[in-house]
């Protein structure tokens, strides 16, 4: 149980929180601590993850803003059968803005909350080494949109949402050959308008990671997650801050902790910049806790 | 047994976590400040009440009836060892240059929209002609552009009551000069001409930290000032642009340029 534990959580590489903040995501989307395991029938997992990470946009001096996040998300996925998965991802956002003139701007409120699907298309529907299938998710804009003290909503940059829905789908395989495991997916990601008439570019969000399980109860990876989109835009006017592509090397850990319960940690280095403008994306730390619950 | 206990505990977390989410805030805290300021001010009389202005010039007696000019931008600055500040500005012989200039950009250290100060205003009371929000630094002086007014300039004259239309204008100067027992004679200047940037170093430094998010940059016209070493009958009759470096009129604008101080 311990290893297969492992073995589903190696697939989490690419990062357990899809959308990582309003305008920005890497990671598979369908991936929470649970989402990619191998599904038997009435499983049901849980996990909460902290995920940090910090931006910078604009010019020093000029327009420049420095953007904090924390956020926990708890994620719920469930398997009818063994060929879907079903997920839900509920954050709860801080996220904290600073602008070049020191005014300031808080936002603490739950995020938008997105539900994914995964299907396994593989011939068997017991475990086996070649796994793959489609994969597809619905961000919904539950993350209110904030204001100030006189009603004037906040920063678009600080909020926790960005007011849209968005659909995406890709598909994705996973190869397992004990200790050794591979896991990669992509999937497009297409918003509707939200908040402040903004519009969020079309993106292509992709990964790649390699695990290796050194022990039965401990297993570490290394991934790589990318995200390659459109510019922005906010009424109809091209954010030049915004768009690009940008990949992260991630490197992490999964320990069992005791049957069931394992904990995963990662960390997200920037590696491949290439974003449009004058926007920097920080380093990403990422600590869960997953849960395997049984159901009769 | 143990795996129900967790169970339980994770039901009760996340029903934890999920009332957490109910709540919601959003804050936020007002950043750096400065406000920019502009006043007519007399340097060798007394201040005076709104209207005409009345002031003495190599014997002459002169009475402004209306004056207006035009600031169509003030920016703060961090470097000031540059050469054009005042020291060397007061010796430049190129005051104006012969191109109108309308809106600029604001940004976060500068004002962008042109603002008609009317001399015959109070003494001493300030026009705010804008408010910066810059980051933090230590400024050390202000460069005030003197040019003409667009028709989104604030503070624009009522032109049907009377009043110069300051559109496309920079300076605007209508009254009389008296000279000690002569005849009363008419002063009558209106020019688009842009004149050269007045780069002032403030008294002391101001500096905009999180400790001091306010500040304030008051600039004094010292109008009394503006026709000092000119020939007021000669500029009565006049032909001759003031552009040009010969001129009275030329000498006028020298000397508008050079009477703007910090108050």
């Amino acid at each position: 149980m311990i290893r297969k534990s492992i073995l589903f959580l190696s697939c989490l590489v690419a990062s357990p929180v899809a959308l990582a903040c309003s305008t920005c995501m890497v990671g598979d989307p369908t991936q929470s601590l649970m989402g990619a395991e191998k599904p038997f029938e009435n499983r049901l997992r849980m996990s909460v993850d902290y995920l940090s990470r910090s931006e910078e946009l604009g010019v020093e001096g000029f327009n420049k803003k420095d953007i904090d996040e924390n956020r926990v998300s708890l994620s719920l996925a469930y398997a009818p059968s063994t060929r879907w998965m079903f997920g839900l991802n509920i954050p709860y956002v801080n996220r904290q803005l600073e602008s070049f003139n020191l005014s300031s701007q808080e936002v603490t409120t739950i995020g938008d909350i997105t539900i994914t699907v995964k299907n396994f298309m593989q011939k068997k529907e017991s475990a086996q080494k070649h796994m793959y299938g489609f994969l597809g998710g619905l961000k919904l804009p539950t993350a209110e949109e904030q204001d100030d003290d006189n009603g004037v909503p906040l920063d678009f940059d600080v909020q926790a949402g960005q007011g849209a829905t968005v659909v995406n789908a890709g598909a994705w395989y996973a190869h397992f050959n004990y200790p050794y495991l591979f896991y990669t997916s992509a999937s497009y990601h297409v918003a509707s308008s939200g908040y402040q008439e903004f519009q969020a570019g079309d993106a292509l969000v992709y990964n790649a990671t390699a695990q290796y399980s050194s022990k039965h109860d401990l297993a570490y990876y290394l991934g790589l997650e990318g995200r390659s989109s459109q510019k922005d835009t906010f009424s109809d006017i091209d954010d030049e801050d915004s768009g690009g592509t940008i990949v992260f090397i991630a490197p992490g850990l999964i320990y069992t902790i005791k049957q069931d319960l394992l904990l995963n940690a990662t960390v997200k280095f920037p590696a491949i910049d290439q974003l449009n403008g004058d926007h920097d994306e920080g380093t990403i730390f990422n600590i869960g806790l997953t849960y395997d619950f049984e159901i009769h | 047994m143990i795996s129900k206990y967790i169970n339980l505990i994770i039901i009760a977390a996340m029903s934890v976590y999920l009332s957490a989410c109910t709540s919601s805030s959003g804050s936020s805290s007002a950043g750096t400040q400065v406000t920019i300021s502009v006043a007519p001010s007399p340097a060798n009389v007394a201040a005076m009440p709104a209207g005409a202005k009345t002031f003495t010039v190599n014997g002459n007696e002169i009475i402004l009836t209306k004056a207006y000019l035009v600031i169509s931008s003030a920016t703060i600055e961090t470097d000031c060892s540059a050469m054009s500040f005042r020291a060397a500005l007061d010796g430049m012989l190129d005051i104006v240059v012969p191109v109108a200039n309308a809106h600029t950009t604001s940004t976060p250290t500068s004002t962008g929209e042109p603002y008609v100060i009317n001399i015959l205003g109070v003494d001493g009371g300030l026009n705010n002609i804008g408010a910066l929000s810059p980051p933090a630094a230590d400024y050390c002086g202000v460069d005030v552009d003197i040019s003409a007014a667009d028709a989104d300039a604030s503070n624009l004259p009522d032109a049907g009551a009377g009043e110069p239309d300051m559109i496309g204008k920079t300076l605007f100067i209508e009254g009389t000069y008296t000279p000690a027992g002569g005849l009363t004679g008419n002063i009558l200047m209106s020019t688009g001409t842009t004149l050269i940037n007045r780069n002032l170093l403030l008294s002391a430094l101001m500096m905009i930290s999180p400790n001091n998010l306010n500040g304030s940059v008051k600039i004094a016209i010292n109008y009394d000032t503006w026709f000092d070493a000119v020939d007021l009958n000669i500029l009565e009759n006049e032909v001759a642009a003031p552009t040009d470096s010969s001129s009275e009129g030329y000498k006028v604008l020298q000397n508008i340029t050079n009477s703007i101080h910090q108050l």
